[in-house]
């Protein structure tokens, strides 16, 4: 603000602005502490310093910048084949200090279920337990083998007569080539019926039943396909007319895992005739079902096993079948409308293929419809025919 | 309303038959541990039928049994009954390891998890022959030879290191993330059932709590700055305020490929603790230089007779992976 001063420090400065402002710079970017504080006054009251400097640190910043994404990119470049190797290192020694043998897997039970359970293997899978004494339906009182803690203890020799039972229902149902439905719409049973059902042949449900699907087939389902097969189970053609027009078909046996929340399903079978088989537990009505199945139905290890058993029971009847298809003995009949079809397919073609020849006959053709016995007979047997057999020799 | 969406089950193996073991094993445990194969080293057939497995001019049958069966069995049991009932009953001990390096609580599990991968590791890296660390592979040998100046230097490096720690433990040899540069292989040194890996650094006890972590130089002060760190954090502070542990995807920090079993149990029997002249392997062993054989310790005549029954190929195979594994090519 002193103007007599003004002029003078400032030319001052600008006379004593050292040329080698850049190495000043440099100075300034670097890490270290500078000691002293000379340089820095010096220059900072400097324009054009504060500009050279301000330039350098754009450049420098940029080269870093630029170095960077350089080794960056290289890094990002290197890691694919780093970690490759870093995978191969890893697998020769992430086993090293032991052999784990794992002695249980709880998937075992629904990749290879046993074909019978013990009373040891229903006990170990909780099948026994039920419901507190408090929510029991009586009519489940003779599956009862008494109560603990407050619960129903269902009788171990019980449940696997009852699921011995129905095991035998399902392998003939399946050895008569019956359609088997498997339900089981309860969280964490999908893996159980989509399995089961592999092994048996059978059709699963893991989600809601469609009210209606057998009382009101025609309507609801009304797009599904549908095919045709033999005693082998290879599919046959020339039905595509029949499949059009055909009614959509119920399964033979329904085995339902959880009952409790499937009423409708189970009612609509009752009125169809359709024969069932569900996992009864204390608090369940036994009456929903053709073939009880008394058991936990709440524990995922019970239904597991339970279902298992079944699951393997329907394999042993579709392997049964079709061996004894490859004998010629088959125990099954056709379906009344499949055979309906093919006894009206016949005659239609019977009859227009008898059209066919009485058209050509008339238009003049020969009847060629049969070979006659003098048509296999040589000329010889044909005249010993006629006039006695001394006049040829006889062959026999 | 939305109407339910079909959910497609998982494919799965569901194919595959049931192993037959599990019908015969009792079904105390649901997982256990148990001894792990060793086969490049192979049984030999004694006496009495008797198999058992030994390294001519390095460790004797008692020495291999003891150090081998009977310590890995021991650490195996204990490991078991600290994890029974646990989810690493299922585990392999380097998972464990890994995951217990951090809590005080589990520091039991730690050591015998870490204490079990250390011991099959070190007698995975042996030879039952004579090996010569000159005729190791090539590739190898240049990058040792670019990290340490020389094999000869490597070696008296570990020897010194695993003479110069005071109390059992084991010496690394690390791969880094440049094997092919200077620096690419470092000594590092594990005390107790220490790890080296990076996942585990919280134990990697490569420091003497005794005497290097002090106040007299700044690493020391460091060393025990971290070591309260370490032990605070396991503790249950905040976990937020601890940095990340900065490691890029795929990025290899340290590797181990080879150690030395520093543990009483592995050379005392051959070598006793020194200081006498009737050593043993006497006539096998080359000494220090300018050092008469009486004046090294017994620790330190096992660690050179090691240097001479390593398995170089399977430390290449380490070092270097992705490759063929070395049974197959030596096949």
């Amino acid at each position: 603000m002193i103007i007599r001063n003004f002029g003078l420090r400032h030319g001052r400065q600008a006379l004593s602005a050292p040329p080698s402002a850049p190495s000043s710079c440099l100075r300034l970017l670097s890490t270290q502490k500078t000691t002293t504080t000379t340089t820095t006054t010096a220059v900072a009251g400097n324009q054009e310093a504060m500009e050279q400097l301000a330039a350098l640190s754009a450049t420098h910043a940029a080269r870093e910048a630029r170095l960077a994404a350089k080794r960056q990119q290289h890094e990002i470049a290197e890691m694919p084949s780093k970690f490759k190797k870093f995978i191969a290192y890893q697998k020769q020694t992430e086993k090293l200090g032991s052999e784990v043998e794992r002695r249980y897997l709880p998937d075992e039970i629904i990749r290879n279920p046993p074909h019978d359970a013990s009373l040891e293997e229903l006990m170990a899978a909780q099948c026994h337990m039920g419901h507190h004494t408090s929510s029991w339906n009586p009519a489940n009182s003779r599956y009862i083998y008494g109560e603990r803690s407050d619960i129903h203890i269902i009788s171990l020799e019980v449940i696997a007569a009852h699921l011995r039972r129905a095991a035998r229902v399902v392998e003939e149902v399946a050895y008569h080539g019956g359609l088997i439905l498997l339900v089981g719409n309860r969280k964490g049973q999908m893996p159980i019926v989509t399995r089961m059902a592999e092994l048996a042949g059978a059709c699963h449900l893991f989600q809601k039943w469609t009210p209606g699907c057998i009382t009101n087939k025609d309507v609801l389902l009304a797009g599904g396909q549908l095919k045709i097969v033999n005693e082998r189970d290879e599919e046959l053609g020339g039905f595509e007319e029949h499949l059009r027009d055909c009614r959509p078909v119920t399964p033979d046996l329904v085995v339902c895992l959880n009952p409790l929340e499937n009423y409708t399903l189970l009612r609509e079978c009752a009125l169809a005739t359709v024969p069932t088989v569900g996992i009864v537990d204390t608090d369940a009505d036994p009456s929903w079902v053709t073939y009880q199945i008394p058991g936990n139905d709440d524990s995922l290890r019970s239904v597991a096993l339970i279902a298992g058993v079944l699951g393997r029971a329907g394999e042993r009847g579709q392997q049964r079948r079709l061996e004894d298809a490859k004998q010629g003995i088959v125990k099954w009949q056709t379906p009344r409308d499949v055979r309906g079809y093919i006894d009206k397919a016949n005659s239609l073609a019977a009859e227009e293929a008898k059209a066919e020849r009485e058209k050509r006959l008339a238009e003049g053709a020969v009847d060629e419809s049969g070979l006659k016995p003098a048509d296999l007979m040589t000329e010889d047997e044909f005249l010993a025919e006629m006039f006695g057999h001394g006049a040829a020799p006889s062959k026999y | 309303m939305l109407r339910p969406r079909l959910r497609i089950p998982r494919a799965s193996p569901f194919a595959i038959p049931a192993r037959p073991s599990m019908a015969r094993l009792p079904l105390a445990y649901r997982s256990y541990q148990t001894m792990p194969p060793l086969e490049n080293i192979p049984e030999q057939e004694g006496e009495n039928g008797y198999k058992y497995r030994s390294i001519d001019g390095f460790l004797s049958p008692m020495a291999f049994t003891t150090a081998w069966d009977y310590y890995q069995t021991h650490i195996l049991t204990n490991l078991n009954r600290l994890c029974a009932g646990t989810d690493h009953e299922t585990k392999k001990p380097f998972e464990i390891l890994l995951e217990t390096a951090r809590d005080p609580s589990q520091a039991a599990k730690f050591n015998y998890a870490s204490m079990a991968h250390n011991n099959h590791f070190f007698f995975l890296g042996l030879s039952p022959n004579r090996t010569e660390a000159e005729k190791m592979p090539t590739q190898l040998k240049e990058a040792l030879i670019r990290s340490f100046g020389s094999l000869g230097a490597l070696q008296e490096l570990m020897v010194n290191t695993a003479t110069s720690m005071f109390g059992p433990g084991f010496v690394w040899l690390v791969r880094t993330g440049r094997p092919q540069q200077p620096g690419g292989f470092r000594v590092l040194a594990t005390y107790l059932s220490g790890s080296p890996y990076p996942g585990a650094h919280w134990r990697k006890q490569n420091l003497n709590a005794s005497t290097d972590i002090g106040e007299f130089t700044e690493q020391g002060r460091q060393a025990g700055r971290q070591y309260l760190d370490y032990s605070t954090m396991g503790a249950g502070k905040n976990a937020a305020s601890y940095k990340r542990d900065a490691f890029a995807p795929g990025g290899v920090e340290t590797e181990p490929v080879l150690c030395l079993n520093t543990w009483e149990h592995a050379w005392l029997f051959e070598y006793g603790f020194g200081g006498s002249s009737t050593s043993v392997l006497k006539a096998s062993i080359p000494s220090a230089e300018g050092e008469p054989e009486n004046q090294m310790s017994g620790k330190e005549v096992y660690a050179r007779a090691w240097w001479n029954y390593v398995d170089w190929n399977q430390v290449e195979s380490l070092a270097f992976p992705g490759k063929s594994s070395p049974r197959a090519r030596a096949q």
